[in-house]
């Protein structure tokens, strides 16, 4: 059965084009080691500013986007893919910096268990310090063994 | 689960007989409520007595008859037999005269512990009179001893 040309499964389907993705993502993932290549090269007294590092690298992300092209072929657009993920990243970086954060709590009810279904985990009893003590234990939390019926 | 045991506390099984050094025999007197087993825990033990232990008891008249009519109640009780809890409430004596059919012997419902000089007392009442020479008694546990 031929799939149906407008189906929406047509457009979720990945195409030949979608490996920038891929290529994206692994300079996202790279962009900590670019930081870090590039940062070697700040000036010390930049390096106390906030942001001074992931600015250079999503410097250095531009110009390596921008210029990425220049190499013709499959290897220039994978060169764009992977500094735009770069540059996507340092991007959220400095912005992290600069731009207030909000933090989202959640606080788990009074009284709750840590997780649906699962009871929270009974404390263990005390050590006991006596003999008296530690015949009651005994005598409350174990059984004769019974053979046979 | 398991319990660490603190050190210098020896565990053993106990098996107590009418013979044990810590029991006190005595013949019962008829249709009153007699002691006719003292148990009272040896000094530096703590015995417990857990859930489904066994309780045997045997008593006889002085005609060597066995006593099968009457009730049986075992109490705890401190060390000056002041205050006397139930463990075994009047129990019919005929539960407790089985030693050799594992499903009829009578098992604890549920465990009780007694420290050193404390007590565990077999109260009978009955008709018959109890010959305290002829009592037989098998009680089993776990006795803690401090070395």
């Amino acid at each position: 059965m031929a799939p149906d040309p407008d189906s929406i499964l047509k457009d979720l389907t990945p195409t030949k084009d979608d490996w920038r993705l891929l290529v994206g993502g692994v300079g996202a993932l790279n962009a900590g080691w670019l930081n870090a290549f590039v940062g070697k090269y700040v000036p010390e007294e930049m390096k106390s500013q906030e942001g001074a590092i992931e600015a250079a690298g999503g410097l250095a992300s531009w110009v390596g986007y921008k210029l990425a092209p220049r190499v013709k072929g499959s290897i220039g657009e994978a060169l764009k893919s992977f500094f735009l993920g770069t540059l996507f990243v340092n991007v959220g970086l400095v912005g992290k910096k600069y731009v207030p954060q909000i933090e989202f709590q959640v606080t788990p009810p009074a009284g709750m268990p840590e997780s649906a279904g699962m009871p929270a985990e009974s404390a263990a009893p005390p050590a006991p310090q006596t003999i008296e003590e530690l015949a009651a234990l005994v005598a409350q939390t174990s059984a004769a063994k019974y053979f046979g019926k | 689960m398991s319990i660490a045991i603190p050190t210098g506390v020896l565990k053993v099984p106990l098996t107590i007989s009418e013979t044990h050094p810590a029991v006190t025999l005595a013949g019962s007197v008829a249709d009153v409520e007699s002691d006719v087993l003292t148990i009272r825990v040896s000094r530096k033990c703590a015995w417990s007595i857990r859930e489904g232990d066994q309780l045997y008891l045997l008593l006889k008249t002085a005609a060597a008859a066995t006593i099968t009519a009457g009730y049986v109640k075992v109490v705890i009780a401190d060390a000056n037999k002041v205050m006397k809890i139930a463990v075994v409430d009047w129990t019919p004596i005929a539960n407790f005269a089985t030693i050799d059919d594992q499903t009829k012997m009578f098992r604890f419902a549920a465990g009780f512990s007694r420290a050193e000089d404390e007590y565990i007392i077999i109260v009978y009442k009955g008709a018959d009179v109890a010959d305290s020479t002829k009592t037989a008694l098998k009680l089993t546990g776990i006795s803690f001893t401090e070395l």
